[in-house]
Parts: structure tokens; C-alpha cells; sequence
């Protein structure tokens, strides 16, 4: 199995679920940390998910090898850039305009949080593509796909939740965040992996 | 925040009687489980137990688990040690007229101010919709007159848009934490800088805080930054609590302080608060690590730190 794809979705699996908890973070300054707040963060971040696997999917039938695969993580990286440097000034944009705070935290996470979950959501199903290599043993894939990157999420909530709000300021988290995954984007875009179908086509050679 | 029980002679004396008579009876009959509600926060238990009825946030009673108690029998006299602390504010105010409480509690504190000061206006917030409701049942609590409000929202979130309406207080009491869990957006210099912009010009902030543990260094040094000087009341034979007073001003000195204190001395001495003493647990000395890392809306692991 194609070790650098399982290595990017852990990666993608630990990033979202730091931003996931720092967002209760940047909201709460300005619409509390009830659960309503934690209501808006997780709704917004399934919805984004629910829609990047879609997407993910629909991109994974056009030729997909791991240049592409390399491209979602870049994307991915930019997108939180946005939500990094103006979070403060969009979450008090918004707190100004609604003042009911459930609808003020669902708004600010849609506006932060939508587009960079969105593409990080694209990874998990174009994962699955470029390690599949034949419909008999794709379920067995797909799940062992789904282990690492949920093993992922589940280290980087509890890292990001007990040590990382600990040791840094919550800007610098996110920016390792956007390095991670723009440095992983160019690690799979300049070592690229062919895919499994064609590793069995030259064992059949054989 | 927890709260260490204090108690006059009187107290001690029928509390023993008590005691003693406890020894008779099986544990369990004590304390008295008058209601419990789950709450969207946490669950919200009165207890009725030696005399006294407590608010408590968990079901296991241990004395420092207590949000509010009162005396049934003498519900003016105050229970904690900090609640002592809390009347300290007489010294430094001058009949204010807007005051603002963020965290209610059981209200005990603002039934008090409401009889010290008859005339100002009272704003209280509590997030919590049970533990409102609970000071209004158990704790003698009530918003009713012109002068008064409570409001069920958090209390970052209130003084936000307190701002953007230009209300200004006199005085702000600041006691939103508890012994489990602190909001941790409510203890950071982007806050307190928030409830600064709300004080009238030579208003006064007062927050009851902790005195144990690494927070300690730097929560007071996040005030310090904020504010400049300041003064802590603390008793020397209590171990968790201690008040924190500041201004958007200069502080009064200790000699005005003094006077106030034995000018307050009758009034409050039906609290069992002996002024004098509260006066000679006011302290401007920098007890702290300075260096400890200032708290902000990027850096405030508060629970991880307590």
C-alpha cells in the first residue's frame, strides 16, 4: 500500500481536528463557549466534510494520481490562511451585525471554516482512489484508509486539546497547521506515486 | 470558585452542637437534597445541610464544593470567607449608581449590595438559566424593581455589547469562575480590557479569583499588565481565595481605605464582616512571578494551567 497516501491522510485526519478545536477558541471571545457555539463549529465542519468528499470523489474520476492528491493539501494550506490572519476581524464583523449568538457563531464558522474544511474533506475519497487496487479488496482499503486518518483526527484532538494550546499561542498553531499541509502538498507533488493498478500490471508482467 | 466556610463564635459553637449531634445520626440523614436540575452546563443540586442551604454543582458534598450557601435561620449573615472579601468594595466606592455583576450565583452577594447601596442600579448576569432560577427559589433573590435586571447569557458576550450600547459601570464584580471549570475566554487581557472600557472614570473592578496554584502568577500578572497597580484581599488563613481590586484609575490609598473601613464598620458588622479585618487583608504588594506569561484570547490554557 502506497505508504505516502496513509502518511497524508493522517496528517489531513490530525489537521482538521485542530482547527475543529481551535475554533472554539476564536469564537468564543465574541458568542461565549456554550454549546451552541460548539453546535455552529461541529455542524459547519460536517457540512464542509459532507461536501469536500463529494467533491473529492467527482475529482478523484479524471486521471488522479498524486500531483493532484499534492494539490488539495496546497489548496488546502491557502485557504486557512485566510481564516488564520482575520479571524478576529471577521468574528467581530459579525458579532456586530447579529446579535443572537447562535446565529452569530454559525454565520463566523461558515465564513471561516467552510471553504478550508471543504477542501481538507476532499482528501479522504481521492485517498481511497489512489490506494485501491481492485474492487474485491477496495472495502478492505477504504476501512484501513478510514483507520489511519480517524486515528489521526483522534491524536490531533487530544494533542491540540491537553499539550498544543498549552505550549503555543493558538495564531502559531494554526499557522504549523498551513506549513504542515503546504509542506506535505509539495512533498507528493515532487515524489510522485504511481498507482496501484499499474504496480499489478507489472507484477502480472512478471 | 471554592469557598472556605468561616463562621463567628456563635456560629462555631451551635455548628459543634451540631456536629456532635451528627455523630448520633447516621451520615446520611445530614444533608438534605432539597432539589437537583440538570442544567445545559452542569447539574444544579440545593442542599440543606447543618443549618445551612447550599447551591452546589456536584452531588458529593464536601464543603468546598459550594457555589452559595446561606444561614436559614440568619440569611443576611454571610457564610464564605470571600463573600467577606466582596464587601471590601464599600471601601473603594462612592455611592455608585451602575453596577454590574457577571456571574450571579445564588445572588447572595448582590442582595447585600442591593441593601448597602438602595439606590444604584444592579445588572446581573449568570449564565446558567437553572442557577437563576435557584437564587430567585432558595437565596432570596430578586430583580423585581426598575433598578434591577438579570440577564441568562455569558458574560464576555454581555460585556461586548454593553460596549457597543456605551453603557458604563461604577462597579463590576467579576465572579464567573468555579472550583471546576473556568471560561477561559473570561480570563484574558482582551477581556479585561473589555471591562475596563466599561468603567466610568475612577470605577472600580473587582474579581474574585484564586490564590493556590501556577494560575495564580498569571492571572495576576495579566491584571497587572491591564491595569497597573493593584490591590488583593486575601486572609492569611485561607488558602484558595482571594479578591483582586483595580481601577481604570489611581486606587485610593490605604489611609482612605481605612477611613471607609470604620466608617462601614457598623454597617456591615450584621454580615459578620469586621471590616477592619477585610481592611488588614488589602495588600498593593507584588506577590507574584512577573515573569509569568500574560493570558490572552491566544494564549489562555487557564484550566490546564490551575
Amino acid at each position: 500500500m502506497n505508504s505516502l497516501v496513509l502518511i497524508c491522510a493522517f496528517i489531513m485526519g490530525f489537521s482538521i481536528m485542530t482547527v475543529e478545536l481551535l475554533g472554539g477558541k476564536i469564537l468564543s471571545p465574541y458568542f461565549g463557549g456554550s454549546v451552541y457555539v460548539w453546535g455552529s463549529i461541529i455542524t459547519i465542519f460536517m457540512l464542509a466534510l459532507s461536501i469536500g468528499y463529494l467533491v473529492g470523489g467527482k475529482l478523484s474520476l479524471k486521471e488522479p494520481n498524486t500531483r493532484k492528491y499534492g494539490v488539495i493539501f496546497i489548496v488546502a494550506a491557502i485557504t486557512t490562511l485566510p481564516l488564520v490572519i482575520w479571524h478576529a476581524e471577521l468574528s467581530d464583523w459579525v458579532f456586530m451585525q447579529i446579535e443572537d449568538p447562535r446565529y452569530g457563531s454559525l454565520v463566523t464558522s461558515l465564513i471561516l471554516f467552510l471553504v478550508p474544511t471543504t477542501i481538507m474533506g476532499m482528501v479522504a475519497p481521492y485517498s481511497v482512489r489512489l490506494l485501491v487496487a481492485n474492487a474485491e479488496s477496495s472495502g478492505q482499503t477504504a476501512g484501513f484508509l478510514y483507520f489511519v486518518s480517524t486515528l489521526g483526527s483522534a491524536l490531533g484532538t487530544i494533542m491540540t486539546s491537553f499539550y498544543l494550546v498549552l505550549w503555543f499561542e493558538l495564531d502559531n498553531i494554526l499557522y504549523g497547521v498551513t506549513v504542515v499541509l503546504a509542506l506535505v502538498g509539495l512533498v507528493a507533488i515532487l515524489f510522485p506515486k504511481p498507482l496501484p493498478k499499474a504496480e499489478k500490471a507489472e507484477l502480472s508482467h512478471e | 470558585m471554592s469557598k472556605t466556610l468561616s463562621f463567628s463564635k456563635y456560629k462555631i459553637i451551635s455548628l459543634f452542637a451540631l456536629l456532635l449531634g451528627s455523630l448520633l445520626i447516621p451520615a446520611t440523614s445530614q444533608a438534605k437534597i432539597l432539589e437537583e436540575k440538570r442544567s445545559l452546563y452542569q447539574n444544579v443540586y440545593i442542599i440543606d445541610d447543618m443549618g445551612l442551604t447550599c447551591m452546589r454543582f456536584r452531588k458529593k458534598s464536601h464543603n468546598d464544593l459550594s457555589q452559595s450557601c446561606i444561614f436559614n435561620d440568619t440569611p443576611e449573615y454571610l457564610v464564605f470567607d470571600y463573600y467577606k472579601l466582596a464587601m471590601g468594595a464599600t471601601f473603594f466606592l462612592e455611592d455608585p449608581k451602575d453596577m454590574l455583576i457577571i456571574g450571579l450565583g445564588g445572588g447572595v452577594l448582590v442582595n447585600r449590595y442591593k441593601e448597602v447601596y438602595p439606590k444604584a442600579n444592579i445588572t446581573s448576569i449568570e449564565i446558567d438559566d437553572v442557577v437563576a432560577q435557584m437564587a430567585r427559589k432558595y437565596f432570596n433573590y430578586t430583580d423585581e424593581g426598575e433598578q434591577y435586571e438579570t440577564h441568562v447569557r455569558d458574560g464576555r458576550v454581555f460585556i461586548k455589547r454593553a460596549l457597543r450600547k456605551d453603557k458604563r459601570y461604577d462597579f463590576i464584580l467579576l465572579d464567573a469562575f468555579n472550583s471546576d471549570y473556568i471560561p477561559e475566554h473570561m480570563m484574558t487581557k482582551e477581556y479585561l480590557e473589555e471591562v475596563k472600557g466599561l468603567l466610568k472614570p475612577g470605577g472600580i473592578i473587582m474579581a474574585n479569583t484564586f490564590s493556590s496554584s501556577a494560575l495564580f502568577h498569571h492571572e495576576s500578572e495579566t491584571y497587572h499588565q491591564v491595569f497597573g497597580e493593584l490591590y488583593q484581599i486575601h486572609f492569611d488563613d485561607e488558602k484558595t481565595n482571594r479578591v483582586i481590586v483595580v481601577s481604570n484609575e489611581k486606587l485610593p490609598s490605604k489611609e482612605k481605605l481605612l477611613k471607609k473601613a470604620n466608617e462601614y464598620k457598623p454597617l456591615l458588622s450584621p454580615y459578620g464582616v469586621d471590616t477592619l479585618k477585610v481592611f488588614d487583608a488589602i495588600s498593593g504588594e507584588v506577590n507574584w512571578d512577573t515573569d509569568a506569561k500574560v493570558l490572552t484570547d491566544q494564549y489562555s490554557p487557564a484550566n490546564l494551567l490551575k
